[in-house]
């Protein structure tokens, strides 16, 4: 049974959009939206787009950049609500 | 994470896959016009309980479905790309593609495998090189697997094999890693760059399963929930074998041919 290829894009992924107006930048995962095989990624950068208001993607249009930002993956798991300043920073620091 | 399986567990996951070849190689047989898609499923579910397995479809639910899997095989017609529900109202008909994916858990571990099967003798030259295209793009990607290699060579080769022949790549699936769980990681898509993603290292289990279709690739889910359907209505093709990285190559766990 084939796997839903939004599940390459843990919460916390660092990813690269690779259409849209956004292309080219770097966001993270914040979770997925939508139900049943129709589902989205959500991505957010903090500045262009807000944690709070994060921006739903298809999983074809975004690429992985092999980073996992183990930060937000906790505050996440721990349901904490994302800082936009903080996830900024996060993200400027690449994971490091 | 990845997990690199031991002796023990490559074991079990022979014994898995073993079960899910039976059950494929039955289809093969009892597959003919007028059975109904139930009638599949059933004979499947007899045969996996007869092997002392269990069927790892039923009752399996994903992040974002609303309801568990209720087949023990997905069974997928024409225009069907995956997770077709198993239905004895849905009868197959002579000229018709049929796509069957099976899982089987032995011992805890989980064996994966698909093919898709022409219905009668007279399926369309179209639908013939479709069948072809997909199992020749399988047996493309697994011959990419050995050690060193990465999961970027294995896409990559499977997409340009697709490509060249005129049909298209299903992007929103892929395949996955296999072990204790039927889904773990690294997913395994059927695209990408030669040279990226992971490098392949003895112990790793994982499937590779092509989704082909004859037209464009966009795909759609059904109300179901479940069963993925090409948007354009063109014909669906799926392979899939779970493999084993040796220390020189390859091998096939769930050898159905």
């Amino acid at each position: 049974m084939s796997c839903d290829v939004c599940s390459l894009f843990p919460p916390g992924s660092l990813v690269v959009v690779k259409q849209g107006r956004y292309a080219g930048s770097v966001f993270v995962t914040i979770g997925i939206a939508g139900t049943d095989n129709d589902a989205r990624i959500l991505i957010a950068d903090g500045r262009r787009i807000k944690a709070g208001k994060p921006k739903k993607k298809n999983a074809r249009h975004i690429e992985r950049t092999g980073v996992i930002l183990g930060e937000v993956t906790r505050r996440l798991e721990r349901g904490k609500a994302l800082d936009d300043g903080w996830l900024c920073e996060v993200i400027a620091r690449g994971g490091r | 994470m990845v997990t690199l399986k031991k002796p023990d567990e490559i074991e079990k996951m022979k014994r898995a896959g073993a079960v899910v070849a039976d059950v494929l190689k039955l289809m093969r047989d009892i597959i003919r016009p007028g059975i109904d898609t139930m009638s599949l499923d059933d004979a499947a579910s007899d045969l996996i309980s007869r092997e002392s397995a269990t069927a790892s479809f039923k009752g399996y639910k994903t992040q974002g479905t609303r309801s568990p899997f209720p087949g023990s095989i997905c069974v997928s017609i024409n225009d069907e790309v995956v997770h077709g529900i198993p239905d004895k109202y849905r009868i197959l008909a002579e000229g018709d593609i049929v796509s069957v994916d099976v899982g089987a858990i032995y011992s805890g571990y989980h064996g994966d495998a698909a093919c898709t099967f022409a219905v009668g003798d007279s399926v369309s030259p179209m639908r013939a090189k479709l069948i072809e295209t997909t199992r020749e793009a399988l047996y493309i990607g697994i011959s990419h697997v050995k050690p060193g290699r990465t999961l970027g060579d294995i896409g990559h080769a499977i997409e340009e094999w697709i490509l060249s022949r005129g049909c298209g790549v299903v992007r929103e699936y892929a395949g996955h890693g296999i072990g204790k769980k039927m889904h773990e990681a690294p997913q395994v898509p059927n695209y990408g760059k030669a040279g990226s993603g992971i490098t392949l290292r003895q112990g790793l289990t994982f499937c590779i399963e092509p989704m082909v279709v004859s037209g464009d690739e966009p795909v759609k889910s059904a109300s179901n929930g479940w069963t993925v359907l090409t948007k354009d209505g063109s014909d669906a093709a799926h392979f899939e074998h779970t493999l084993l990285v040796t220390e020189d190559g390859v091998m096939i766990l769930t050898p159905w041919e």
